[in-house]
């Protein structure tokens, strides 16, 4: 009798974490971009379900980052077509791409932190966009610093920091909204491999209460320890993956 | 690093508190920027004074000409509702027709007050004017013939009061008919042209203002495009990446204000004694223009405004153009 409720009730949040996050459908999606006679993307086509975690990997200039920017709707494809959760991103108008966006977390390669603010207001970033309440902007973003093994870091600003302790900053923004969508490029880039396994094991966590994960890497090593499914890119092309 | 990263957020965080906190929350926002737009403008001194100085210099003209034109009206206004008539008579009328011709005036209904002036009042008026007292003495005979000062009715329209001056010119012993509303409608010709051209360089110059507002405002915008890059990729709306630029044109805006009001003061100071003295000498008192607090407001409040449209359209311009 236990057993069944127990069940049920896994099920239950299963079912949860899936609405919860967002899949995202790619159908023969190519992108050119001006005066490059080759696609940086060339018709592919993949889904990404809801509440997994899934590595793309390839060689530089594979079209890993370019993916990651047209989910994030950066720019448009300029073929095929992109659906996040069920919304088709080239029907999204400018008041409604921040909506999409905000429940979206990004890791980017450049960090791209604001040199002139705080490493905190810097986390708060997304919740400030979003109008959250100064209290609870505060708390979670310094939650997501101590998560990241930046504690003491809320006062400093991003300069005064490490290129490792900059990625963990730009990672902790990306988390701090708990977003549906977390992209990721080259998160570990730039760390070492015990904090690359810690990482990772978040995203892992992020997962479990109902994200889905797209994460951007060259790192076979790191994808292998994980065990996690991929699909790789080369030139563009999708040319292999493993089921989610 | 600390594991179990989803859970310790979430179970710990407070929650928003509903509608009034987010207000709260909005105010707390818009407080942010402002001290952020003023701590940028004191930052960037040299650069926040020239955009204040060209936008008051822009603002300054438009506004001494509106201070000119209500000097106008004050010079006007106490004849603009029933400007005087003076009538000269020949000279060695007998007082028995002046008496009938100050009888004959007062009965007249198109006019109010009917003043005889004699001869030698009018010397002693004249004299006090041109402050000439020794050269008067030294005349031998007063050339100065009898007049009257008449005041028409307030509600006269002005072809009553072409016939009443045609009629007053017709009389056998008057010599000369002098309106006041000949010179009176030159300087309110003068106050319409003064005012008319005011309207054209506010709106030129407040243009000017705006186009300065709007070029200083673009500058900060270029100085911050990463920011607002890594905004909008985070998902913060147009409208919130345009606050803190709105924000930064009303401060270019109020100062620019600030200095116009600045400079049409010194102006006033420097120009208030020879302009009262040259007024004087036509026998005329007003009160010196300036500002009084309502109008200060009012022009900070259009320069703020002036700055906020500016500082609207570089933004929008700016930020759509910008492949985010």
């Amino acid at each position: 009798m236990y057993s069944t409720l127990a069940t049920l009730w896994t099920r239950c949040l299963q079912a949860t974490n899936e609405m919860f996050g967002l899949g995202v459908q790619l159908t023969e999606v190519t992108k050119m971009f001006a005066g490059r006679s080759r696609g940086a993307l060339q018709g592919v086509s993949h889904s990404f379900e809801p509440g997994t975690i899934t590595f793309v990997t390839g060689h530089s200039g594979a079209g890993k980052t370019t993916l990651l920017r047209l989910i994030m709707n950066q720019f448009p494809p300029t073929y095929g077509q992109v659906i996040v959760g069920d919304v088709n991103l080239a029907t999204l108008n400018a008041r409604q791409l921040p909506r999409f966006r905000q429940q979206l977390g990004v890791v980017f390669q450049e960090h791209h932190l604001l040199s002139a603010r705080t490493v905190l207001d810097n986390v708060m970033l997304p919740l400030r966009v979003s109008g959250r309440s100064r209290a609870l902007m505060e708390s979670r973003a310094l939650n997501a610093l101590a998560i990241m093994g930046l504690d003491d870091k809320g006062d400093v600003f991003p300069e005064q920091l490490s290129t490792g302790e900059q990625q963990r900053v730009g990672i902790a923004r990306a988390l701090v909204n708990r977003p549906r969508l977390l992209l990721a490029d080259e998160p570990t880039g730039n760390l070492d491999p015990e904090m690359s396994k810690s990482v990772m094991r978040l995203f892992r966590e992020f997962r479990e209460i109902g994200t889905t994960v797209i994460v951007a890497s060259h790192d076979l090593a790191l994808i292998e320890a994980f065990g996690a499914p991929f699909i790789e890119l080369r030139e563009g092309e999708l040319v292999g993956h493993t089921r989610s | 690093m600390k594991d179990s990263a989803p859970e310790l957020w979430s179970q710990s965080a407070p929650r928003d508190g509903g509608v009034h906190a987010r207000i709260i929350a909005w105010g707390r926002e818009h407080a942010l920027l402002l001290r952020e737009s003023f701590e940028h403008v004191t930052r960037n001194l040299v650069a926040s004074l020239l955009a204040w100085t060209l936008i008051g210099i822009a603002l300054s003209l438009p506004l001494g000409l509106y201070l000119i034109q209500t000097g106008l009206q004050l010079i006007t206004g106490p004849w603009s509702t029933s400007p005087g008539v003076t009538l000269y008579l020949q000279a060695g009328i007998a007082d028995e027709r002046l008496t009938a011709l100050h009888a004959l005036l007062e009965e007249d209904v198109r006019i109010e007050s009917a003043i005889h002036v004699p001869p030698d009042a009018a010397l002693n008026q004249f004299s006090d004017l041109i402050g000439l007292e020794s050269l008067v003495e030294d005349l031998t005979s007063n050339p100065l013939p009898d007049a009257f000062d008449l005041v028409p009715v307030t509600s006269l329209p002005a072809s009553d009061m072409e016939r009443l001056i045609e009629e007053l010119a017709s009389i056998e012993e008057v010599r000369d008919v002098v309106s006041e509303g000949l010179w009176l409608n030159r300087v309110l010709a003068l106050s319409e042209l003064v005012k008319r051209l005011s309207l054209i360089l506010a709106a030129l110059f407040g243009v000017g203002a705006l186009l300065i507002t709007a070029s200083s405002v673009r500058l900060v915008i270029e100085s911050r495009l990463a920011e607002l890059q890594v905004m909008s990729l985070v998902g913060a709306t147009p409208r919130f990446m345009r606050r803190p630029f709105i924000y930064f044109g009303i401060m270019y805006g109020l100062g620019g204000g600030f200095i116009a009001t600045m400079l049409i003061s010194v102006g006033i100071l420097m120009l208030r004694e020879p302009a009262l003295e040259f007024l004087g000498s036509y026998g005329v008192e007003v009160p010196a223009p300036g500002f009084d607090a309502p109008l200060v407001m009012l022009i900070l409040v259009a320069a703020a405004l002036i700055g906020a449209v500016g500082a609207q359209g570089a933004c929008r311009r700016r930020l759509k153009s910008l492949e985010m």
